[in-house]
C-alpha cells in the first residue's frame, strides 16, 4: 500500500514576472515500510519536495496523496493536524525547543492532538526509552550531545505513530560515528518496527544504506536507484 | 491543549525572559495603580466633601439677604419679626434662625483674639447642632445680656493664659465686655454656614445690634421639615423677603442642591482622574503589545518548529495570548494592590477617611484583563499567520 503518491507534482515560485520552476512533475510512490533516499545536490529542489511531503507547502499543480488521502483540498487547520498526526519530521538541526526537557519536548506533538496528560507522558517515556533516551528524561537539550538531541527529535517523531518519518539531513550536523549511530536507528526501526522512513540527503554513504534512492536534479527524477 | 499545560507553558516561557516580563507587567501595573488610586481619591474627596452634612443633616436651607440698591437702610433691613412673620408664612420651615456677623476687635485679658462675632437665637445650636463643652448657649431670654458662647478655636486662646473652665471670665468685643457663659465643642466646617463657628463669640442676637449700628441680620439658616419641596420654599422665601421689604433681595440655598453639584462635579473630578490614569493604561497595554511583538520575532523559529508537529494557527495565537493574559492579569492584580495602598497614602495625608470603594479595583482588574486580550491579540495573531518555512529557516 502506498503510504505516499505524487502525481505530476509541480512547485512554481514567481519572483517579479517571472515563472520559476523548482519542482517540474514529479511522479513518486513510497510504499509502507520502504527506507528511501531523496538525493540531489543543493538547488535540486529536495528540500521544497521535502516540504511538500511533508505538508508544510503545497504544490502549485498535481495531486499528493497521503495513504490515500488528497490534501490539496486541506485547510491550514487540517493541514496541520493531519501533519501532527501522519508526518513524523526528523531535522539536520534538530530543532528542539530549548525551554522544554527531553520528556516535555517528545510530549509536546501529542499536547497538539489533545491526547490525555498520563498517556501522553506514557507514551514518550516508552518513545525516549526505545531509542535510548530513558536516563535522560528531564535533561534540557543544552545538557544534550549532539547524537542525544538528535535521539530525543527522533522519540518525538515517532511518538505519534506517524505514517511517515521524513528526515532532513539527520547526520549532517553530527560527527561521522555519531552519525553512524543515528542511521543504524532509522535502519533498525525500519526493519524491526517496519517504519516507513524518508530520508533527504546529499550523501552518497547515507544513501547507499537505503533501499531505493531517488536522484533529483533540476526539479525532475535523474533516476531510481535500488540497493540490496 | 489544556488549561494547565498551557499556564504552564505560558509562565516557563515568561519566566525564560525576566527582565521582559518585569518591564511588561510594570508598565500594566502602573497604569492599573493609577486608574484605582486617582478613581479611589476622587471618591474620597466627594465623601469627604459630603460628611459634612453628616451632621448637618440634609433638610437645611440658608438666605442671605442683600439690597439691590447696595445699600441697607433702615427701611430695607430685615429684623426679627420679619424673621418671626416668615416662618409663620411658611409652614415647611421648622426652625428659623437669623443671625448676624460683625468684625470687632475681639481681645481676652489683653490679648489678641482672632476671630469675629456672631449674633444669634437659640435656635441656631438646634439647626447647626452645636454641642457645648462648657456652660450653656445662648437663650432667647438673653435679650440684650452681654453674654457671649465662646468657639473651639477661641477657647484654645483663652487656655494659653492658664485658664481651664472659661465660664465666669470676661471678654472684650469692640469696647464692650462680655461675661463668657458657654464654650463650644469644636465644629466641622461646612460651607453652609458662612462663618466660622470655632473662631466666633456668639453674643445675643439683641446683643449684637447695640455693638454696631451697622449690624444688621443678614443671614438665616432654617431647618426644614421633611419632604418639604426645595422650589417652592425658596421661591416663597424669596418672594417673602421682596414683599415685606422694598429694595431687599435674598440668595436661597439648600443643601440637598448643593449636594446634588457637589456630587455632580465630583463625578466629573474623579472622571478626568479616572481618563489620566486610563492614559497610562493605555501606555502600559502599547508596552505589552511592544514585548510582544518582540517575543514573536524573537520566537519565529520555535513557532515553526511547533508548526511542523502539529501545531494549527490557533494554537501558536492562544500560546501568545495566554502569555499576553497572565502579564496583563500579574500587572492587574499588582496595579490593584498597590492602587489601593497609594490611595491609603494620600487619605493618610489628605486626612480624608479611608475607604476601599470596590468600582476602581473592579475596573482596574476588568481593565487590565482586556489590555491583555486587546493588545495580545495582534502580536498572537502574527504569530499565528507565519509561515512554518519561513520561521524554520529563520535563525
Amino acid at each position: 500500500m502506498s503510504v505516499i503518491k505524487l502525481d505530476k507534482i509541480r512547485k512554481s515560485y514567481f519572483p517579479g514576472d517571472m515563472e520559476f520552476q523548482v519542482l517540474k512533475g514529479l511522479d513518486i510512490d513510497i510504499k509502507e515500510g520502504e527506507m528511501v533516499a531523496i538525493m540531489g545536490p543543493s538547488g535540486s529542489g529536495k528540500t521544497t519536495l521535502m516540504n511538500i511531503l511533508g505538508l508544510l507547502d503545497r504544490p502549485t499543480d498535481g495531486r499528493y496523496y497521503l495513504s490515500t488521502r488528497e490534501i490539496s483540498t486541506l485547510d491550514d487547520d487540517e493541514l496541520a493536524s493531519v501533519r501532527g498526526r501522519m508526518i513524523g519530521f526528523v531535522f539536520q538541526s534538530f530543532y528542539l525547543l530549548s525551554k522544554l526537557n527531553a520528556l516535555q519536548n517528545v510530549m509536546l506533538p501529542l499536547r497538539y492532538q489533545s491526547t490525555p496528560l498520563n498517556e501522553a507522558k506514557e507514551r514518550a517515556l516508552k518513545m525516549l526509552d526505545r531509542v535510548g533516551m530513558g536516563e535522560h528524561t528531564t535533561h534540557k537539550p543544552t545538557e544534550l550531545s549532539g547524537g542525544q538531541q538528535q535521539r530525543v527529535a527522533i522519540a518525538r517523531a515517532l511518538v505519534t505513530k506517524p505514517s511517515v518519518i521524513l528526515a532532513d539531513e539527520p547526520t549532517g550536523a553530527l560527527d561521522t560515528k555519531t552519525g553512524k549511530e543515528i542511521m543504524d536507528l532509522f535502519l533498525e526501526l525500519n526493519r524491526d518496527e517496519g517504519k516507513t522512513v524518508v530520508i533527504i540527503t546529499h550523501d552518497p554513504r547515507i544513501g547507499a544504506q537505503c533501499k531505493r534512492i531517488i536522484h533529483i536534479e533540476d526539479g525532475e527524477i535523474l533516476k531510481i536507484e535500488y540497493n540490496k | 491543549m489544556d488549561i494547565v499545560q498551557q499556564l504552564k507553558e505560558a509562565f516557563g516561557n515568561l519566566t525564560a525572559a525576566k527582565l521582559r516580563t518585569l518591564l511588561a507587567i510594570l508598565g500594566i501595573l502602573i497604569g492599573v495603580a493609577s486608574v484605582v488610586a486617582m478613581v479611589t481619591c476622587g471618591e474620597m474627596a466627594t465623601q469627604k466633601a459630603l460628611d459634612q452634612f453628616k451632621t448637618l443633616g440634609t433638610n437645611l436651607m440658608s438666605a442671605t439677604f442683600y439690597s439691590s440698591s447696595g445699600a441697607t437702610t433702615d427701611a430695607n433691613k430685615f429684623t426679627l419679626k420679619d424673621a418671626y412673620n416668615l416662618k409663620q408664612e411658611i409652614p415647611s420651615i421648622k426652625l428659623l434662625a437669623p443671625y448676624t456677623t460683625t468684625f470687632s476687635a475681639i481681645n481676652y485679658q489683653g490679648k489678641k483674639v482672632n476671630g469675629s462675632t456672631i449674633g444669634a437665637t437659640e435656635n441656631l445650636q438646634k439647626i447647626l447642632h452645636l454641642h457645648i463643652l462648657q456652660g450653656r448657649f445662648i437663650s432667647n431670654l438673653d435679650n440684650y445680656e452681654p453674654y457671649a458662647v465662646i468657639g473651639a478655636n477661641v477657647y484654645k486662646t483663652i487656655q494659653k493664659t492658664g485658664v481651664t473652665d472659661a465660664v465666669g471670665k470676661q471678654i472684650q468685643v469692640g469696647s464692650t465686655i462680655f461675661t463668657i457663659i458657654g464654650v463650644a465643642k469644636p465644629w466641622p466646617e461646612s460651607q453652609f454656614f458662612n462663618q466660622s463657628i470655632n473662631n466666633s463669640v456668639i453674643v445675643p442676637i439683641k446683643t449684637s445690634f447695640v455693638l454696631s449700628k451697622y449690624t444688621s441680620i443678614n443671614n438665616m439658616v432654617m431647618a426644614m421639615e421633611k419632604n418639604y419641596d426645595i422650589d417652592k420654599a425658596t421661591t416663597k422665601i424669596k418672594s417673602y423677603i421682596q414683599k415685606s421689604r422694598k429694595g431687599a433681595q435674598a440668595y436661597v440655598r439648600s443643601a440637598k442642591k448643593l449636594i446634588a453639584s457637589m456630587e455632580s462635579q465630583n463625578e466629573i473630578y474623579t472622571l478626568l482622574l479616572g481618563l489620566i490614569g486610563g492614559i497610562s493604561l493605555l501606555v502600559g497595554g502599547i508596552g505589552v503589545m511592544n514585548i510582544m511583538l518582540v517575543s514573536v520575532s524573537e520566537r519565529r523559529k520555535e513557532i515553526g518548529i511547533r508548526m511542523a508537529i502539529g501545531a494549527r494557527r490557533r494554537d501558536i495565537q492562544l500560546l501568545f495570548i495566554t502569555e499576553a493574559m497572565i502579564l496583563a492579569l500579574f500587572g492587574g492584580t499588582m496595579g490593584v494592590i498597590i492602587g489601593i495602598g497609594t490611595a491609603l497614602a494620600i487619605a493618610y495625608f489628605a486626612n480624608w477617611d479611608f475607604h476601599i470603594f470596590w468600582l476602581p479595583p473592579f475596573i482596574g482588574f476588568a481593565v487590565s484583563a482586556a489590555t491583555g486580550i486587546f493588545f495580545g491579540f495582534y502580536p498572537a495573531y502574527r504569530a499565528s499567520q507565519l509561515d512554518p518555512i519561513q520561521t524554520l529557516r529563520s535563525d
